[in-house]
């Protein structure tokens, strides 16, 4: 997101307590929601990779794009969100150190701070998509799902494609070295953030010591609560309950395939996967709702 | 009148053993013939031991109740032959499918370290009960994952193994409530708890 977006939607102020809660989640969601399914993704993978029209864009495009592309794409995604954890505990030291009152405020922020938020963002974004993208990966390698949610794979196929580019300069950001986290963040200009001379700024102090990350270029979907007024804590739940069901749905793929690659079959799997479908459709409904509520 | 032959060929092997619901022979439980251990009662005890570990509204659990757990599971899983028993299941037809893939990833766990599923979602899919229209598979078993699994360099003391991992002390509980109460529970079956 540009950072003139950013300042003009963002909330007055966050509490810095929110957004420790928030990185805490992110880490994790990730930890415990995503890395474990795209390890057993990536060993399941390593000899006969995934079939189907986006596994093998996403093979294509993670190639030509990823910095740290090494092996096949879902294991570079995995290094990636490796390295992520261990990145937000330094933007974590940020927030605690360089954040002084008790909140942001949007009137007061600096160019550091926003680049905070935006990465904490980001990497919640690329956790939440890792999620999604295998989940519709490992659907059209094996196609369990009956009819009535298959009409919901749909939407997920539409919104893989339209931000899989965003998701890989995404990684890009977020996978770097601890060390070269660190320095980015520091080259960042100890100044305040002012929507009107942003320009002026960028020209005189330099595109890459204001965006080293190069947000600018993603155009990922926000994280509302620094957006939008709405409950928050209940919004964060429903995102923990969605991350879990989705980490189900991902395991119970995941073990089809590997049987059926096995010669097995089992009805009882394909009968669990489509009912966590629909706990899934049902989550994503009711984060949906509360969006447009909160708007 | 004619007398019946007194040792008459057996088509089973009569071992004296608990068989629990999800299919699980343990003949470690039925040493003594006298002490009779009910399998609802175990599924009972396991239960209890849920609701106080894993869906507890504390922080910690504390340290007696681990003990207790600790002493149970290995009271449950045979102590020493730990590997006979799971041996044991290796030809063991009245497992379901997924109670054996079960089994295999909780020794492949206790092998490599981590579980290729994650302990609540095998808690999910063994315990769905779904209404079966068919006979149960009787037969040879084809299945030699498990088999398979055993023959893998394992750990010499699998329980301190198993609590020394990340999350072990809850894992362990809920793979016992899984193979020992839950897995194809139905509180209106008799179970024949005798073989």
């Amino acid at each position: 997101m540009k950072l003139t977006a950013l300042f003009t939607s963002l909330l007055p102020s966050t509490s810095k307590e929110t957004v420790l809660g928030d990185i805490n989640l992110i880490r994790e969601s990730i930890n415990l929601h995503t890395l474990p399914v795209y390890k057993t993704a990536a060993d399941l993978t390593r000899k006969a990779p995934l079939k189907g029209d986006i596994a093998e864009t996403l093979e294509k495009k993670a190639k030509r794009e990823l910095d740290l592309y090494k092996d096949n794409a879902l294991q570079t995604i995995h290094t990636a969100l490796t390295r992520a954890v261990v990145n937000l505990s330094v933007v974590e030291d940020l927030v605690r150190k360089d954040v002084e009152q008790e909140s942001l405020m949007r009137d007061a922020m600096t160019y550091t701070q926003a680049s905070i938020l935006q990465y904490i963002q980001v990497t919640r974004f690329c956790a939440s998509y890792a999620r999604r993208l295998l989940l519709v990966m490992t659907e059209e390698a094996s196609t369990v799902l009956a009819d009535d949610y298959s009409k919901s794979l749909k939407r997920d196929i539409e919104y893989v494609n339209r931000y899989m580019d965003g998701f890989l300069r995404g990684i890009n950001a977020i996978g770097g070295k601890k060390q070269e986290t660190v320095e980015s963040f520091a080259k960042i200009p100890d100044i305040l953030l002012d929507p009107d001379t942003v320009e002026t700024t960028k020209q005189t102090v330099g595109i890459t010591r204001i965006d080293p990350f190069k947000f600018g270029f993603i155009p990922y979907r926000w994280n509302p609560i620094y957006h939008l007024r709405m409950a928050i804590t209940n919004y964060q739940v429903q995102n923990a309950k969605l991350a879990q069901e989705e980490l189900e749905a991902l395991e119970l793929r995941l073990l089809h395939l590997k049987q059926r690659r096995d010669g097995k079959e089992n009805a009882t799997i394909e009968q669990q996967i489509n009912y966590t479908q629909g706990r899934i459709d049902k989550l994503r409904y009711k984060l949906h709702r509360d969006e447009e509520k909160a708007a | 009148m004619k007398k019946k032959p007194l040792n008459r060929p057996r088509m089973y092997r009569a071992y004296n053993a608990t068989v629990f619901q999800s299919g699980m022979v343990q003949p470690r439980l039925m040493r003594d013939e006298e002490t009779y251990y009910s399998v609802e009662d175990i599924h009972d005890v396991l239960h209890g031991f849920m609701e106080q570990v894993v869906h507890r509204r504390t922080d910690n659990v504390p340290m007696d109740l681990v003990n207790e757990v600790v002493k149970y599971a290995i009271w449950l899983t045979g102590g020493q032959s730990f590997y006979d028993i799971l041996a044991m299941q290796c030809d063991n037809n009245a497992l379901k499918d997924e109670t054996r893939d079960f089994l295999v990833d909780t020794v492949e766990m206790l092998s490599t370290g981590s579980r290729k599923m994650s302990i609540y979602t095998w808690l999910r899919l063994t315990t769905a009960t779904f209404a079966e229209y068919s006979a149960p598979k009787k037969g040879p078993i084809s299945d030699h994952a498990l088999y398979d699994a055993l023959n893998a360099t394992l750990p010499a003391n699998p329980i301190a193994t198993w609590l020394a991992m990340d999350g072990g002390f809850e894992d362990l509980l809920t793979t016992l409530y899984i193979l020992f109460a839950q897995a194809n529970f139905d509180p209106w079956q008799i179970t024949p708890n005798r073989v």
